[in-house]
Parts: structure tokens; sequence; C-alpha cells
């Protein structure tokens, strides 16, 4: 089934994408800038409507899709301030699908492992105020807000992977993986600005 | 906005309203009871110096003074210089933050998330403090009446429920919880509002305040006269 679908979009004035995601696959989409890569996640997003072509989602009208269908990881930042670490990562969990503290919990002590985190880094981690995490710390807590939300479709910008060690990178890499794998119905679309190297197909 | 309540029952959401009860309610309580005491002691000083010992009529002015206008408009003052510049500053921070965009890329109406339980934690607010007010201010009134004017306090209470009426407590409800919806909208409004950079956060946080003070006089003026028609 048809996850995502772009369809003679023209994005940021200069481009036109059509594409398909069907679920199961990860793919990287390029695009020349940022403004064009703010504009496809936007797009993805049902936050910004096409001047021309159409975007679908599950086969259908991106408006008229259930909302909290799509998970969101942006490069860094798209985080709540006045909120805690562990508040941002279960917010559009909990929005969406109610509150299981101990589910959650569980799934998130499994993921740690698989992320190179121990418990110890998690308890001081999750009691901080986002504002005064490090870069590469705020870009964690994208990436486990995007898997512990669980979508069937994750948009993640390649950004997510800058200024981060390349050992983390390969470990974040494989979550994203697992994600896309460990469910028949999901799928995962990166846009990068440029040329990445990525071990996903690009588009 | 009535269309929103059903999200009260998502757990942020609730999470929220939870915060915004504990900040603008209870961490009034203090502000709004030593503002009753004194208000008490001033109403009725005044009250006695004009009537005397005609404890009837003191205690029927009381009403009128602090049930029908003090009472919500006073707990409206504190509500709105605690609360309505923080709920400005701090929608304007997200806006400027662009936070509330970042909600609606992640599918979360802002205005499910931010404002509605903004506005119904503090309808709430107002209606709780106003009554706690009033207990305050007529409790301080009717002990110092009492002990200026040697009433006995037994029979202060017994007038006083004699003649304050349904009406009067209706319109004071009516009148606190409009207040506090006014308040959080007018608040919420101009924290909602597109900026493009801080300096313009003071400007709404002051507008916030005007207004939310204007349409405060504004409604109470028009509840007095539409609900104490003679």
């Amino acid at each position: 089934m048809t996850l995502l679908e772009f369809s003679n979009v023209e994005v940021d004035h200069s481009i036109t994408i059509s594409f398909v995601l069907h679920e199961g696959e990860a793919r990287v989409l390029q695009v020349p800038t940022r403004d064009a890569e703010i504009a496809v996640m936007d797009l993805a997003l049902g936050e910004l409507v096409p001047e021309k072509g159409a975007v679908f989602l599950f086969g259908q009208s991106i408006k008229s899709s259930k909302p909290g269908s799509i998970g969101w990881i942006p490069s860094e930042g798209g985080l709540i301030n006045n909120l805690k670490t562990w508040e941002n990562i279960t917010l559009p969990l909990w929005y969406f699908n109610g509150k299981n503290s101990k589910n959650t919990e569980e799934f998130i002590l499994n993921l740690l492992p698989t992320l190179g985190l121990d418990k110890l880094f998690w308890t001081r981690f999750m009691a901080s105020p986002v504002a005064e995490l490090e870069v590469w710390e705020k870009k964690l807590v994208c990436l486990l807000r995007g898997l512990v939300h669980s979508p069937r479709l994750l948009v993640v910008s390649a950004g997510l992977f800058d200024e981060v060690e390349a050992s983390s990178s390969q470990l974040w890499i494989s979550a994203l993986d697992n994600f896309v794998h460990s469910e028949e119905n999901r799928g995962l679309l990166v846009v990068a600005k440029n040329n990445v190297s990525l071990p996903w197909n690009i588009i | 906005m009535l269309s929103r309540i059903p999200a009260l029952s998502r757990w942020p959401v609730r999470q929220v309203f939870i915060k915004q009860m504990y900040f603008s309610g209870t961490e009034s309580i203090g502000a709004v009871g030593w503002q009753a005491v004194l208000i008490g002691l001033v109403v009725i000083t005044q009250i006695n110096n004009l009537v005397g010992n005609n404890e009837v009529l003191s205690i029927k002015i009381m009403i009128w003074t602090l049930v029908r206008e003090l009472g919500p408009l006073l707990s409206a003052v504190v509500i709105i210089s605690r609360s309505s510049s923080a709920f400005a500053s701090e929608l304007s921070t997200m806006q400027v933050d662009g936070e509330i965009k970042n909600l609606r890329r992640m599918g979360i109406s802002p205005i499910s998330y931010l404002v509605m339980p903004r506005v119904f934690a503090m309808t709430l607010a107002s209606i709780t403090l106003t009554f706690y007010f009033q207990t305050i201010a007529i409790s301080t009134g009717l002990v110092v009446a009492g002990l200026r004017m040697d009433f006995s306090l037994l029979s202060e209470i017994y007038n006083f429920f004699e003649i304050i009426d349904f009406r009067e407590m209706l319109v004071s409800i009516i009148k606190s919880a409009t207040f506090g919806i006014l308040i959080a909208l007018v608040s919420c409004f101009h924290g909602m509002r597109k900026k493009s950079a801080m300096t313009e956060v003071p400007q709404a946080v002051s507008q916030a305040v005007l207004r939310s003070l204007f349409a405060v006089l504004l409604a109470g003026g028009i509840i007095t006269v539409v609900g104490f028609r003679s």
C-alpha cells in the first residue's frame, strides 16, 4: 500500500517533485536547498498546502488523514522548551494514543542499549529541561520522540546525523532501520539537502 | 472552543490544565486572601461610617459591594496581574521560537493543547478565587462590624443569609466565569499572534494585560446593568 505520494508538487517555486513511498520502504529524497528541505517536510506533514500538484497520505488527501499518523524527526530543535525531556519524548505518543507510563518506560529501556545509552545517563537526561541539553542530546530527544511515537510513517531530516559522532550516527541509522522493518506497514522518508551518504535508496 | 473539550481526555492536555489551575488558582490564594481581608476591612469601615449602627443596612451594602462587584472584579485583577502576563509571554516566546509551528508539525492542535486548557483552568480559577475572596472579605467585614458596632456575630450571620438571594450568587458566578474566559482568551490571542522577533514579546504582554482589564470592566458593566435591572 502507498504511504506517501507527491504528485507533481512544486517546492520552493523552483523544483517539481513526484514520488511514491510504499509500506516497508525507507528512502532518501534529496533537494537542493535548506528551504526546499523544510518545505518538503512541511508538505509531507500537512503543515503546508502545495500550490501546484497534490500530496496523498495513505492514498487519501493529507488533510483528511488521521492526525498523529506521521512522525517528525527534525535536524535539531523541534522541542517544547517548557517541557522536560521525558515530557517532550512522550508528548505525541500520549497525545494521540493515551498515557501508558509502564509500557512507554519499558519500550524506551529496551531502546536505550540499541542507541548506545546506559540507564544512568538516561536518568539524568530525562529529568532535564530541554533547554539545558547539548545539540546532539536534543537530536537524540527528537529521535526518541519519533521512535516512541511509532507512527506508520516517519519523516526525518538528514540534518539529524550532522555533528553527531560517527558511531552514534550508525546506531541511530540502525534504530530507524529497525523501526521500518519491525512492522510491515511502516515507512521512512529522509529528506536531505544535497548529497548525503545514507544507507537507504535515493528517490 | 467548546468542540475542543474532548481533548481534555488526552493526558498532555490534562497536564497543561492541571499546571494552569495550580498557577492561576492555587498560587493566587495568598494574594487574593490578603486582598480580601483588607478590602473587607475598608468596605465595612466606610459602610459603618455611612449608615452608623444599622446592622441590616450594613450587611445589605456589604453584599452589594463585595458579592455583586468587588469580589469578581478584584479576583480578576489578581488573575490579570499574575496569569494574563504569564500566558501572553509564554505563548509569545513559543510563537517566536517556532514551537507552536512544531506542535502543528507533530499533528497537535495548538488550540486544543495550549489555549483550551488555559481557558478552562482560568475560568475555574476565577470562579473559585471569587468565592474565596467573597468568603474572606465578608467574614472580615462581619467580624469588624461586630467589634466596632457591638453587633452580635450570630445575628449578623443570620441576617446575611436572610438578605443574600440566589440572583446575587448567580450573577457573581456568571461574572467570574465571564471574566475568566475573557482574560484567558485575550491573553492567549495576544500570545498566539504571529511575531517575528523577541522584541515583540513585551508589547504582546502589555497589550494582553491592558485589554484583559478593559474586557473585564466592560463585561462587568454589562452584566451589572443586565443582571440587576430594577
